[in-house]
């Protein structure tokens, strides 16, 4: 392995923080350069992580020390397989959605760009330095980096409601950071050490129950970026934000740090076996499952797009921890390319909704009769996301699913079997209606072909549908996502040592 | 010459100060340019005394005169003391450079040199608090800091004399409780060198008149820091003060004087005798752990800015408080790191929102209504100093908070973290309403472009640079950390 490989993360992690600052110096006078800053840096970060790809797969660790504060506390940066997917998805999908991005917020002249770019692009370095954190000290400091950056782009409509959003926002995000801060104090004081291992680092025995409190703690911080009931309430407001905000931070990056910390925790901190010693698995899962429910219920009686969107994210978000905690190979492998395959579906359907709203100005489903007509590759494309959710093949939806079935069966947990299944189905009450009115009803307005959505909005989001569909068939084309989520959770299962 | 910097560095202000009066007398412009000279050199001194330490790894030991110890005054320099003084002196230079325009206006072409005779007097009594070693020479030298703090409030607007004659009777009575307490150790021991006095107290741990004279001394000092419920001076006295004025005291004062207590409570006793002995740091701690709350709702409830930071301070300076309390090395990093940290978030707090005061005329929360547009460094930095106030990483103010919630962790103080956690939350709150206002809300239209005025390129380099310290000293936590670590009486703890 080459030196300079060391260098790789740092770069990937960095780019994006300086992108910001070009963006910000070049401020609103010359908004094409400006724009260039973002392309440039998104697919700069894009190629620094892809390159990390053959080390990470030949089992090597990429390892990177920026600074010690204290013995046993670093801030350094590690690339695993588990970190490596999660950064792979967010800089693929951010280099794709910030095409999108530019066009739509051109489209609809939207004030302000260049705060939202810059914002956009810090978030983004948080959420990249969230994936490739070597410890809960550094992953606690890009996490709320992340918390902070997005909050301008909440509130980015500057309405009395949008400030609402935000004041949401951060009450229960920063709310959670603290829980995140005690519980952190708690592990190093017990452990004299915050560093991730897979299979869990922690020597819980005759500690049960304050382990069980900082389980709780961290629950309780986490849990709320990943928008576990009852800590969801912020998502669907934030929804208030411009679309390429709610299609890339609160279907992937934010929301899916949220749940990548607590896979990390889960998985990383504790490790199967004291969560099985704890009784703590079984707990959560209960609780994930009444999420994995319940938000797809409520999905069912919204009417206004990007809010149902919302809930059917809060549902998946709890179908991959429910899928970590049944604790074997073959669910948290199934976990993990959930993680990738809600990515790319979820981020689809958002873009499609943002395209819509863009040409139509239509937000609610009951006003999007006909609109497949108009607008037939949008439509096709939120065909593709829609279904791929759902779990049909020919989509990598298909291909979590049917991982994560495959391991409840393993471990002979019917009943949450059947909560994937039930999940499914629910998916299916409410996206199956607006593929159908979309086709095959009559517009009100009547219909005047050819109202499909400029280019630059077209592309991004035709671009994700096709590669969901790529993935199904080759699982490990470009990124290979299914060997790495394959040796990650190898490794959390084999390398239970210590 | 290098021999004698720990003299120095003290000596020069104040001769300086009147030198500056002198001159100011019949060369007005002349004040600031002295008071910056003189702010540098002593600065470079501190910086010079800090690295000498680091080469050295021991106390830099001072005798005034040529006096030994015990009879004549000593001035040290150790792991404890250096960084407080590099953090001091950089601070003062920095505000001062910042503040002339201010000053200029506010205080008016005839009374400027006293103005910076006063400050450079200021900064005499906190440099020399820091440095010496002499419990009553301290006195001395905080009276000095105090007595020039009185004068540089009562400049200010139309009921700052009254909050600094409120300052003094406050300030006085605290002056007086310490000057008492040193009494009762004096008729103990017939000493006044701290080391000495280490050494002779040592078999008198028993004695109430001891007890007796730390608690005088605590209480003194208790006032002079701020520390609630002895605080309601603090409030008043910044928020009527003079801008450039509050620039100086705010990030600086209350943070000496909490040095002094650590400074007292584990040098001059041995570091079990406040803790554990009789639990007075504890006691003063679950104290201000209900005082970071109530001041934490305070700041909230204020609509003037500057008041709300002035409860920020008091909050702040608790934190230290609470990391004493802690009773461990953690904890006492913590509440060492604070200190230093806290200057300099403090500092670039005020600086930034005297800088926005200078041109918006007003403090009040809903003047700065949507004024990112036209003042986006002034208000970046602000928000900046707020995010490493409520604890972001990387921001330095996070590492000292961190290290704080530590030592409560491991000592057990559950009730001292709930207050820490719920106290960042409050702070939260503040500085996220500010962000809210000044970037989220469309501006009010009354603020037309008639008072378009720049910030001049000094004041930006100082508030840039301040920015940058938070992010530096952020990283650098680890040296630090390493560099306290080496302070004798944390291995007794």
């Amino acid at each position: 392995m080459p030196g300079y490989i060391t260098l790789l993360p740092l770069t990937a992690i960095f780019l994006p923080f300086v992108g910001a600052a070009l963006i910000i110096l070049t401020g609103e006078r010359k908004p094409n350069l400006r724009e260039s800053w973002t392309i440039v840096t998104s697919f700069g970060t894009f190629i620094a992580i892809t390159s990390l790809i053959p080390y990470v797969l030949n089992g090597q660790t990429v390892e990177c020390h920026i600074v010690e504060i204290y013995r046993g506390l670093h801030l350094k940066l590690k690339v695993d397989a588990f970190g490596l997917i999660f950064a792979l998805l967010s800089s693929a999908l951010w280099f794709i959605v910030s095409l999108y991005t530019i066009g739509y917020m051109r489209s609809l002249k939207e004030h302000n760009q260049t705060r939202f770019f810059a914002a956009f692009s810090i978030a983004m370095g948080g959420a990249i330095g969230v994936a490739l954190s070597a410890d809960l000290l550094t992953q606690y400091m890009f996490y709320e980096i992340l918390t902070v950056s997005t909050y301008p782009l909440v509130a980015h409509k500057e309405s009395p409601e949008a400030r609402r959003a935000g004041r949401k926002y951060l009450a229960y995000l920063m709310g959670g950071a603290v829980f995140i801060l005690f519980a952190m104090a708690m592990l190093y004081t017990c452990e004299g050490s915050l560093d991730f291992h897979p299979g869990g680092m922690i020597e819980q025995e005759g500690r049960g129950q304050l382990y069980r409190i900082t389980f709780l703690s961290f629950l309780l911080g986490f849990g709320t970026k990943a928008a576990i009931m009852p800590l969801h309430e912020w998502l669907p407001s934030a929804m208030i934000a411009p679309t390429p905000v709610s299609a890339l931070l609160h279907a992937v990056a934010v929301v899916k740090a949220g749940v990548f910390c607590v896979l990390r925790v889960l998985l990383y901190i504790y490790g199967p076996e004291s969560l099985k010693t704890l009784e703590l698995s079984f707990a959560l899962a209960l609780i994930v499952s009444l999420t994995i429910i319940g938000a797809n219920v409520i999905a069912i009686t919204q009417d206004n797009l990007k809010q149902r969107l919302a809930f059917s994210t809060i549902n998946n978000l709890s179908i991959i921890i429910l899928g970590a905690l049944l604790l074997n190979p073959v669910s948290t492998l199934g976990a993990m390319l959930h993680l990738v395959s809600h990515g790319f579906l979820k981020i689809t359907l958002f873009m499609c909704a943002g395209a819509i709203f863009v040409q139509e100005g239509k937000e609610m489903v009951s006003q999007m009769g006909g609109i497949g007509k108009k607008m037939p590759y949008t439509m096709a494309a939120f065909t593709v996301g829609a279904l791929g959710l759902i779990g049909i093949p020919p989509i990598i939806g298909f291909l979590s699913k049917w991982f994560l079935c495959l391991g409840a069966i393993e471990v002979q947990r019917t009943g949450f079997l059947l909560i994937f299944l039930t999940s499914a189905l629910l998916d299916a009450v409410y996206f199956l209606p607006i593929i159908y009115h979309a086709f095959f009803q009559r517009s009100v307005e009547g219909a005047n072909i050819n109202q499909e959505a400029p280019f630059l909005l077209l592309l991004p989001l035709m671009g994700t549908a096709i590669f969901s569909i790529v993935f199904f068939f080759f699982p490990n084309f470009l990124f290979h996502f299914q060997e790495l989520a394959d040796g990650a959770s190898k490794s959390i299962f084999e390398g239970w040592r210590k | 010459m290098k021999a004698h910097w720990p003299i120095l560095i003290v000596a020069l202000p104040l001769i300086m100060s009147f030198v500056t009066f002198m001159t100011g007398i019949c060369y007005r412009a002349a004040a600031y340019h002295l008071t910056v000279i003189t702010a540098a050199f002593s600065t470079f001194i501190a910086i010079c005394l800090f690295i000498q330490v680091i080469v050295e790894g021991m106390t830099i030991s001072y005798h005034i005169g040529g006096w030994e110890p015990p009879w004549g005054i000593e001035y040290a320099v150790d792991h404890l003391n250096a960084l407080v003084l590099l953090a001091t002196s950089l601070i003062g230079l920095l505000t001062i450079i910042h503040s002339r325009k201010i000053v200029a206006r506010e205080i008016g072409g005839e009374k400027t040199h006293i103005f910076y005779a006063l400050v450079l007097l200021q900064i005499t009594g906190l440099l020399g608090m820091t440095v010496t070693s002499d419990v009553f020479n301290l006195y001395v030298l905080l009276e000095i800091a105090s007595f020039s703090a009185y004068g540089l409030i009562a400049v200010g607007r139309k009921g700052a004399e009254f909050a600094a004659l409120r300052y003094m009777i406050f300030g006085t009575v605290g002056a007086g409780a310490y000057l008492l307490g040193v009494g009762y150790l004096y008729i103990l021991t017939g000493s006044l060198n701290m080391s000495d006095l280490l050494r002779l107290l040592s078999n008198l741990y028993g004695s109430p008149t001891l007890l007796a004279g730390l608690l005088f001394i605590l209480l003194g000092l208790a006032i002079k820091m701020a520390a609630f419920p002895l605080h309601g001076w603090l409030p008043d006295a910044y928020s009527q003060a003079p801008a450039s004025t509050s620039t100086l005291l705010a990030p600086l004062f209350t943070k000496v004087v909490a040095y002094v207590i650590i400074r007292i409570c584990f040098t001059v006793f041995h570091p079990s005798f406040a803790l554990h002995t009789y639990p007075l740091i504890p006691i003063m701690g679950a104290i201000v752990g209900v005082g970071i709350i109530v001041m934490g709702v305070m700041a909230i409830a204020q609509s003037d800015i500057r008041r709300m930071l002035c409860y920020i301070v008091i909050a702040e300076v608790g934190y230290i408080i609470l990391g004493l309390a802690a009773g461990n090395r953690l904890g006492m990093i913590g509440a060492i790191l604070h200190i230093v940290y806290d200057m300099f978030m403090m500092a670039l707090l005020f600086n930034a929102w005297a800088t926005i005061y200078e041109h918006l005329k007003s403090s009040h929360i809903s003047a700065w209504r949507g004024i990112s547009k036209k003042y986006p460094l002034e208000v970046a930095t602000f928000i900046l100093g707020g995010l490493s106030v409520i604890g972001i990483p990387p921001f330095c103010g996070f590492f000292s908070k961190w290290f704080i919630i530590l030592g409560l962790v491991e000592g057990g103080k559950w009730f001292l973290l709930a207050t820490l956690l719920l106290s960042t939350l409050l702070a939260a709150v503040c500085f996220f309403r500010i962000l809210e206002q000044t970037s989220l809300t469309h501006g009010s239209n009354t603020m037309d472009d008639r008072s378009e005025k720049k910030t001049s390129l000094s004041e930006g380099v100082v508030l840039a640079s301040l920015s940058a310290f938070l992010i530096i000293l952020g990283a650098v936590s680890g040296y630090l950390v390493s560099f306290i670590e080496k302070i004798p009486f944390l291995g007794a703890l």
